[in-house]
């Protein structure tokens, strides 16, 4: 069975089965609440038998700050999955990209340019998803992540910033060709 | 005013006066009741009467006579004579915030401090208070009447809302339509602001208003301020449902199905996500209640809508329809007369379809439930013959992961219709022969142990030839993980259905545990990141005394920040009575977790630091106006205050602190007791349990207890525990003598007096299981110590009559626990290795005798006070408590010599092996199961692993070496 709901603030209680998966980090309650202080409608959980989380979605919409107008990595409105995890015991069913498609839609209702997301780089099968769902490499955040989950010998993963435009974007300005070789620096992505 | 003062036929003249404006007459006349019989009513009036006066003198009189009237804080009993305070009042100064609180609020708060019953009174007060602004009297009005405290507010927040939801709905009939950038300031504009105003409506219950609410244009799910907030439907089909407002549902879901599979201009699905399986739920519902036959075809027709291929929905959409379609069959079977013999065929349709995916076994767990006796047989047939997925058959390799999750999906069938669901055994049929009863009187244990050599085979089948062959991420787990989980829940009931032997290394419950152990550790290799596993092994671990490796299993899981609240407790709950000391084995000296302390106190430190982090985003969420945010933020705070996880933290630490002096004093010996309310062990409301239970594997019927339940060995936390472990703590407090530095004698006096004005509540044995014995034994010490210390210490209940009899009494019960207690710990049969329970029963009987020791020592000094006879035979009680004391504490570390010593023999670890792979010695050959897949385990692996459990039994003892006469 599928079904939505939005994240409730004592869900952080229960979402263990999403959050114990090595891909899925946890982080203090500031982090949450921010969340649900801001951006409430774009946090939303897909809800198993018993009200179990399968999965969740987070997401905000904004721009980069005024005072980075003329910097090259200036973003303008557009919407971004900052957390997407479902958990091991229910993947496969379809429900990241029945999240995230509707995350797309509020970013559209918004009228937001496009959704992007950070990816590590050896996480293939998040990209493969995002790929099956029109995303694309935008650029290289070399070192972006401190850690490197497949390889506790290294220090740091390099993430891919990927990026879908929204219905406003419809001359595709805000895509790129081979973003894999744009590289920039974490300081440069905000 | 007046008609509600006319206090009898004799006030009509006076009024008559004041109405006509006639002061001076009206005067005189109240002058003249005044003369006959002078009342706070007369008083009042007269003061109202000269209030009236278009004479500032006058105006200035009356100020300063109620000025004084509020000084003498006099309570008025009446109150129209109140209220004929604040008219005059109202008449000498019509704005005037801060002295009508001052007076008139202060008159009114008096009033109804006078007459605590008379809630009319309060209610009425407290209104007149709010109208005013006075919101510091009305806080003390409500907080009188707590019970309706928020009835009050609440109607005051309705009435706010409501006025704006007026607003909203009135500007959008008359201004242009649905534009909410048109909407007056003071309306409802955001989607949060509708979720509050169904927030307030809710508290005050108020589900038709709230159907108003859903069911106007412009304040509904549609609307343009809901800006497509699905919140709301999810509330507007609930209301529905609780209405039983048939119809209406019916049509409502049908249509938003409908919509759900129907594109918009742009050629888009955008509003698939209406086929959430509430509306198909709610739909079926309706369609079953109205009890015709064109509903229930519409839900079928709804069904192939869904399903035909031209339809573009999602595929997690269109599993609902195929579920909807199972439901449907399953509810409609007796109003629509079907054929009972429909299910079989519309599982194993669903089975063909969905076997695949991982949902399948939850998905139609609840349907198979419901089959009788004949349809399970014939679906167990049907999975034991593997006559479910006829297109893979042919397809003999199970390592793709459609192929196993299919396998594992059958798995779970055929545990839950022979091994989970209870009434099976009872009518156990054809396909169970061979079975017969287990001695729990449960499952049939042969077919459990069946079913576990069956999984792990399976499972086992599977992994072999290691990870590659399954195209995964290092951070993905197995496909095959809960073959393994399965093989290893039914290893779980078989230990628990077996007796303990007296020696743990040669009785099938220990060997069925350690062969689960064995075999998740192995899958571990397999599947680092299933913290599943990792739960289960905490578990299995706890059991075995093996408190490094449970912490191994612990640290696995890599719990942060409130997961410290919610899965603590699976290690830390009890841990001062399992492995105080550090961990020696396993954790590496320079670990921050190296010891338990370590770890509760990083725990309590997310405590502190989320207080903050609420609070904060309790103001952005107002910042932001998200306003139904708030309500939810401030739930997390409230609950984060009292969990039962918290007051563990601070309990274990405390235990563990007064047992292992700490070496680095950071207050770790206040044990944390901050981050909790003061008393909270005698507060009213009960402690939040947040523990995650969920989160374990749970293959079980859902009419049942989960697995995570039925697999615990001790009972868990609760709240009854947390109270008497919060005041056992504080008895300890009590008789923890307090050096000069810190105050000495006085402050050891003032201890008493503040533990005598309130004692520790005296808690009933409990009804149900919710104390180990060892506990409930120092339940009852530490009870009587309570007592005799109240007895003793507070010079009152000396003069009472019965007060020696009582006092001997407890004295008496004090010994007989410890009694109790000694030998419960003399009779511990079987300490080598020292599984959990003797543990458990050495620490908790060290604990009780310790504190009995000092409670003696402390009694000594204060019993010399009682006068009389009793003196003297409280000392010689005393005497006897010491001894009992003594004779426990002897008993405990008698027993930690012979563990200890026991350890030291050689061999363990061929014993372990011999338990996983033979089973019990000699008896029933047939407890391993392992025995017959030792081909395909890694033996190296099993004997290094069986190496880590007897090193983990020594480090466990170390902590023994605290418990010292
Ligand atoms: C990535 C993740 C969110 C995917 O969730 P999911 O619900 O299983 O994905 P879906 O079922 O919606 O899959 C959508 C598509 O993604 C692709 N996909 C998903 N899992 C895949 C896998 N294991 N292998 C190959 N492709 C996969 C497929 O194309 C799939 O479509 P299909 O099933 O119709 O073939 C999930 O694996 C996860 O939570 N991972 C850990 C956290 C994480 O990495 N989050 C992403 C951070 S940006």
């Amino acid at each position: 069975m599928t079904s939505l709901r939005p994240f409730h603030a004592t869900d952080v209680f229960k979402f263990n089965p999403t959050n114990l998966d090595p891909l899925t980090e946890t982080y203090d309650l500031n982090f949450y609440f921010s969340y649900i202080a801001r951006w409430p409608h774009l946090f939303n959980v897909a809800e198993g038998r018993d009200g179990t989380i399968d999965a969740y979605i987070m997401g905000k919409l904004e721009s980069s700050p005024p005072y980075q107008q003329f910097s090259p990595h200036y973003l303008p409105y557009h919407a971004h999955i900052t957390a997407l995890t479902v958990s091991p015991f229910a993947r496969r069913l379809g429900l990241a990209r029945t999240l995230s498609s509707s995350l797309e839609r509020s970013g559209d209702s918004y009228d937001a340019w496009f959704v992007d997301l950070f990816v590590r780089k050896s996480n293939r099968i998040a990209q493969r998803l995002y790929e099956g769902m029109g995303y694309s490499v935008y650029r290289r955040v070399v070192d972006y992540y401190s850690d490197d989950l497949a390889d506790p010998g290294k220090s740091g993963e390099d993430a891919y910033d990927m990026r879908k435009p929204l219905r406003r974007d419809g001359k595709r300005e805000h895509v790129r060709e081979r973003g894999e070789e744009f590289e920039v620096a974490p300081e440069d992505v905000w | 005013m007046a008609d509600q003062m006319l206090k009898d036929r004799q006030d009509v003249p006076i009024w008559n006066a004041i109405d006509a404006g006639n002061f001076k007459q009206a005067l005189k006349l109240v002058d003249k009741r005044l003369a006959k019989k002078r009342t706070d009513y007369f008083e009042a009036l007269k003061i109202y009467i000269r209030s009236r006066s278009p004479l500032l003198a006058e105006k200035q009189a009356v100020l300063l006579h109620l000025d004084e009237l509020a000084e003498k804080k006099k309570a008025i009993a009446e109150l129209e004579t109140v209220e004929l305070y604040d008219e005059a009042f109202g008449e000498v100064l019509p704005e005037p915030q801060e002295s009508w609180d001052k007076i008139i609020g202060e008159l009114r708060w008096l009033c109804v401090k006078s007459q605590p019953k008379n809630e009319d009174l309060s209610l009425k007060c407290f209104q007149a208070c709010l109208r005013k602004g006075d919101l510091e009297h009305a806080k003390q009005i409500s907080e009188k009447y707590p019970e309706k405290q928020r009835k009050l507010w609440g109607s005051l927040a309705f009435a706010q809302i409501g006025k704006l939801a007026t607003a909203t709905k009135q500007a959008t009939l008359t201004r242009s339509r649905q534009d909410p950038k048109k909407l007056p300031i003071r309306s409802l504009q955001t989607p949060q602001e509708l979720l509050l105003l169904h927030r307030v409506t809710e508290a005050l219950g108020k589900p038709e208003q709230r159907l108003e609410f859903l069911n106007d244009p412009t304040l509904g799910p549609e609307s343009a301020v809901a800006k497509g907030e699905w919140q709301l439907w999810r509330f507007k089909l609930n209301l529905l449902e609780n209405a039983a407002k048939w119809q209406e549902l019916y049509e409502t879901t049908k249509s938003l199905l409908k919509r759900a599979r129907t594109k918009d201009q742009s050629g888009q699905l955008s509003e698939s996500g209406l086929s959430d399986w509430i509306v198909w739920e709610a739909f079926i519902r309706s369609a079953v209640e109205l009890r015709n036959h064109e509903p229930k075809d519409a839900v079928i027709a709804e069904v192939e809508a869904h399903l035909d291929p031209a339809c573009e929905i999602d595929k997690s959409w269109k599993r609902n329809a195929s579920l909807a379609l199972v439901k449907i069959t399953f509810v409609s079977s007796s109003p629509f007369q079907a054929q009972p013999h429909d299910r079989i065929p519309v599982i194993i349709k669903y089975l063909q379809k969905y076997g695949n995916a991982s949902t399948a076994y939850n998905d139609l767990r609840p349907f198979v439930e419901q089959l009788n006796v004949e349809d399970r047989k014939q679906l167990l047939e049907l999975i034991l013959k593997d006559a479910i997925f006829e297109e893979t058959k042919e397809d003999k390799d199970i390592k793709t992961t459609n192929r196993i999750t299919q396998l594992i999906n059958t798995y779970k069938l055929r545990y839950l219709l022979t091994s989970s669901l209870p009434e099976y055994q009872i009518r156990a049929g054809a396909a169970y022969k061979s079975s017969r009863n287990g001695s729990n009187g449960q499952y049939s244990t042969s077919s459990l142990r069946q079913l576990a050599q069956d999984a792990a085979k399976s499972y086992l089948a599977a992994v072999h030839g290691g990870r590659a062959a399954w195209n995964l991420l290092p951070t993905d787990t197995h496909p095959a993980d809960d073959l393994c989980l399965l093989s290893a829940m039914c290893l779980f009931k078989l230990a628990l259905a077996s007796t303990e032997d007296s020696e743990p290394l040669s009785g099938a419950k220990a060997s069925y545990v350690l062969q689960a152990t064995a075999l998740l550790e192995y899958a571990l290799t397999h599947s680092q990141p299933n913290f599943q596993m990792s739960l289960l092994l905490i578990r299995l671990y706890y059991y075995l005394g093996c408190g490094s490796m449970a912490m191994h299993a612990y640290k696995r899981l890599g719990l942060k920040q409130i997961q410290l609240d919610t899965l603590s407790y699976t290690l830390f709950d009890r841990i001062s009575t399992f492995h105080p000391h550090p961990f020696s084995h396993f954790v590496s000296d320079s670990s921050p977790y190296r010891t338990p302390i370590e770890s509760l106190q990083k725990q309590q430190k997310m405590y502190r630091n989320s207080r903050d982090q609420i609070s904060k985003n309790i103001w952005l969420s107002y910042k932001h106006g998200s306003y139904n945010s708030i309500f939810e933020i401030k739930e997390v705070l409230d609950t984060l205050s009292r969990t039962l996880s918290a007051a563990m933290s601070v309990v274990e630490s405390r235990k563990i602190s007064g047992l292992i002096p700490s070496k680095t004093e950071s207050g770790a010996s206040d044990g944390g007791f901050d981050i909790l309310p003061p008393n909270l062990e005698a507060s009213e409301s009960p402690f939040s349990d947040t523990n995650d239970y969920a989160t374990f594997p749970n293959f079980e019927c859902t009419q049942g207890p989960r697995f995570e339940e039925l697999c615990r060995f001790v009972p868990a936390s609760s709240d009854y525990r947390t109270r008497i472990n919060l005041a056992a703590e504080k008895l300890a407090q009590l008789l923890q003598p307090i050096p000069e530095d810190k105050g000495g004698k006085a402050a050891s006096h003032s201890a008493l007096q503040s533990f005598l004005a309130s004692p520790p509540e005296k808690f009933p044995k409990s009804s149900g299981d919710l104390l180990t014995q060892p506990e409930e034994l120092t339940r009852q010490s530490y009870d009587a110590m309570a007592l005799i210390i109240q007895d003793v210490c507070d010079r009152e209940r000396w003069a009472d009559q019965k007060f020696s009899e009582q006092l001997e009494s407890h004295n008496k019960e004090l010994c007989e626990s410890l009694e109790e207690q000694r030998s419960l710990v003399e009779n511990i049969k079987a300490p080598v290795p020292a599984l959990a329970c003797t543990l458990h029963a050495l620490y908790t009987g060290y604990e009780a005798g310790k504190t009995a020791s000092k409670f003696s020592v402390y009694l000594s000094s204060k019993a010399k006070d009682i006068p009389g006879s009793q003196s003297q035979s409280q000392g010689e009680a005393n005497q006897k408590i010491a001894a009992a004391a003594q004779r426990l504490l002897q008993t405990v570390a008698e027993k930690c010599v012979a563990i200890k010593k026991g350890l030291d023999e050689g061999g363990l670890i061929d014993k372990v092996l011999d338990s996983v792979l033979q089973g019990p010695d000699g008896t029933d050959a047939d407890v391993s199961v392992l025995c017959e897949l030792r081909d395909s385990l890694d033996e190296s692996h099993l004997e290094l692993w069986a190496g880590d459990v007897v090193e983990s039994w020594r480090d466990s003892v170390v902590g023994l070496s605290w418990l010292k006469v």
